[in-house]
């Protein structure tokens, strides 16, 4: 117990020092009397407390049938082998009267379009240069034909043949306008994904419960995100209240209509009772771009977001010898813990390496030209070196923060804090996975970074960096 | 949540279908963060450089991420099993082949511990029928969730338990043949997870 309690407290703890770091002292007292009004708001909404009960609705023994039109939007470009089972599934859902599939094609070159003439699906079809998120499902919403549409993406599937009735009877039994679900995870998902997932899912309280979200009383990014969080992964809206409102940005375009209907007192559903199949095991440098991107429309959606002050010069350091480190940690100290072993062996042998102070000396072995082919992506090494190339000055290394290592240490302890839910012991497949995933959050971590950078930085750090900026925004 | 599986064998060396599905919906409840472990009465783990013995003689190893805990075929007595269980503090017990992991559930039942029964053939009724009893009975009718493989073990053993509930879950695999271990594992989540639900 005692245990638990001080791994807790070590990952609060990283997580203070890396925003100590990050934003300075000042900032970091003005968001502790933040999360302190927080709190107390909170408590005094409790007497409206959201949650519910976790339950199937479907063990109503007289579970009503819907007698409407369920209308599945799905924008799609070579949605791959299993898009077929995705509308098996969809055109399996039972207690609804009818259910219509509306495909939003942009360029496919693979079988998908004959996939979807085989279950009958209606086929929009828009030049690939046209696509954006919201473009694709505003007009997908536009021909339906149901008083009801669901946004699923072309790689989540369907649990079982009541998921659509149970998502319609929430937003109904809720009084909602929309209701979202958690995610069951596939057979092929990594430590990343889970762990990321994992905390989203504890951030919107949905982990053991369901919520119905409504505005919050204080209006900061926290609260709205965790009130205002729709997924497209699988999103049911009634028809009249979506097509009011539309999606409108390229990107984060369900995070920014949820928060515009709370923000218009509107309630919305997140259940965890029923989940949607859906994971990925991408690769590091996928995440990095899109963290560089997510960064970018957060800061639209919320006036308040967070900006980190840091200079290309001084990230450029940072990126290139963290990496450096990462090779050193990973190959001459982490793959010398002996397996199998025991969490708490794991657990104590991994924070005594992520505690101990290294010199840049040390891990000159393992510099930019390591390539270390078990965990990294050819894509994110090239993006490193170019990052390397980009700049010749040099920085003082005595001045350097050292924000990356601090916020890959407080990402190590979040991993360690979800794996002692599910390990009791480790051995080497899951040190392989563990190994990845460091690699994983240092690459997202370099792209908020090199975002805020962008953001906030100079004209000459603009300058520099508008070849990586175009190159990140493709394909997320 | 941890969840104990308790299956007849379990050979990494070599696998049957039952072995297969365990490992697969082992690996699936770990992935959705469960936390799981097998207990197995037999198991040959040659290819497994990781066995230890722990002091109740009991072997451990790892197999591809998930833990195992194998009896190896000894008996021993029921304040050992009792101890086991205790030990490992299941929030659930998942059971394959109920009557070769007998002992095992009735103290589990006696601990208080929740189970789900899954039978997977129907020959072993036949095979154990003169040896149900009052306490058998009360075994099946006990658990959280009786799910049968098919429609024909369902039959074979609603005709010694009249009115036990029997769910069949995988035969939608067989009819549909489109069931994922996805879809499985997320039916098996909702028996496990949900008090008293349907699927």
């Amino acid at each position: 117990m005692l245990n638990k309690y001080i791994r807790t407290f070590s990952m609060y703890f990283q997580g203070t020092v890396w925003y100590i770091k990050a934003y300075g002292i000042k900032m970091f007292l003005r968001k502790l009397r933040h999360e302190a009004k927080l709190i107390l708001s909170s408590f005094f909404e409790r007497g409206n407390e959201a949650r519910r009960k976790l339950i199937s609705f479907y063990e109503d023994e007289e579970a009503s049938f819907f007698d409407d039109i369920v209308s599945v939007i799905i924008p799609t470009k070579n949605a791959g082998s299993e898009f077929e089972q995705i509308l098996y599934m969809i055109r399996s859902q039972k207690g609804i009267k009818d259910i219509e599939i509306i495909i939003v094609d942009s360029g496919s070159s693979d079988s998908t379009l004959e996939i979807s003439k085989r279950y009958k699906a209606k086929i929009i079809q828009i030049p690939p240069e046209k696509f954006t998120h919201s473009y694709s499902r505003n007009l997908g919403a536009e021909n339906t034909e149901g008083n009801y549409i669901l946004f699923m993406t072309q790689d989540a599937c369907p649990p079982n043949d009541t998921w659509i009735y149970e998502l319609l009877s929430a937003l109904e039994n809720t009084g909602s306008v929309a209701v979202s679900c958690a995610e069951f995870q596939r057979s092929d998902s990594d430590l990343f994904y889970r762990v990321i997932s994992w905390r989203h899912s504890r951030i919107l309280g949905i982990d053991s419960n369901d919520r119905i979200l409504k505005k919050p009383v204080i209006e900061d990014v926290t609260s709205l995100r965790k009130n205002g969080q729709l997924s497209d992964v699988a999103c049911l809206i009634m028809k009249d209240v979506f097509l009011k409102y539309k999606h409108r940005t390229n990107y984060a375009e369900d995070l920014d209509l949820g928060i515009r209907l709370v923000r218009d007192g509107f309630k919305l559903v997140l259940v965890s009772s029923a989940k949607v199949i859906h994971s990925h095991n991408r690769d590091a440098y996928y995440y990095l771009k899109r963290e560089f991107v997510e960064t970018f429309f957060l800061k639209d959606i919320f006036k308040n977001f967070d900006i980190l002050p840091i200079e290309f010069s001084s990230l450029r350091f940072e990126i290139i010898n963290t990496y450096c480190l990462i090779n050193y940690v990973v190959d001459d100290k982490i793959s010398t813990i002996e397996l199998p072993c025991k969490f708490d062996e794991f657990y104590n042998s991994i924070t005594k390496i992520i505690n101990s102070e290294y010199t840049y000396e040390i891990f000159k072995n393992y510099g930019i030209n390591y390539q270390n082919k078990n965990y990294n992506d050819e894509n994110l090494l090239a993006f490193i070196k170019k990052i390397m190339e980009l700049n010749s000055v040099v920085v003082d290394t005595s001045s350097n923060k050292g924000l990356l290592i601090a916020k890959l240490r407080y990402s190590i302890c979040l991993i360690l804090e979800y794996m002692k839910g599910c390990y009791e012991e480790i051995d080497e497949h899951m040190l392989e996975d563990f190994k990845a995933s460091i690699y994983k959050f240092f690459a997202s971590s370099c792209g908020r970074f090199l975002s805020s950078c962008y953001i906030a930085g100079t004209d000459e750090d603009k300058d520099m960096l508008k070849e990586v900026y175009h190159e990140l925004f493709k394909g997320v | 949540m941890k969840i104990l599986y308790l299956v007849e064998q379990f050979n990494p060396d070599s696998f049957t279908d039952i072995e297969v599905f365990t490992y697969e919906l082992c690996l699936m409840m770990q992935k959705n963060g469960y936390n799981v472990k097998i207990i197995t009465c037999f198991s040959s783990y040659n290819t497994c450089n990781n066995k230890r013995i722990n002091k109740n003689h009991f072997v451990e190893f790892i197999y591809k991420g998930i833990p195992i805990l194998n009896l190896d075929g000894k008996e021993f007595q029921i304040k050992v099993l009792k101890d086991l269980i205790r030990k490992e503090n299941p929030d659930v017990i998942h059971v394959e082949y109920p009557f070769r992991t007998i002992e095992l559930i009735k103290v589990t039942k006696e601990l208080g511990i929740p189970y789900v029964l899954n039978l997977c053939d129907k020959y072993l009724i036949n095979e154990h029928i003169k040896a149900i009893d009052h306490s058998f009975k009360d075994i099946f009718f006990s658990a959280k969730k009786v799910i049968a493989l098919n429609l024909s073990v369902k039959k074979s053993y609603e005709k010694y338990f009249q009115d036990l509930k029997i769910t069949i879950l995988h035969e939608e695999v067989a009819n549909k043949n489109f069931l994922t271990i996805e879809q499985i594992a997320y039916k098996y989540e909702r028996i496990y997870r949900i008090k008293d639900s349907k699927l």
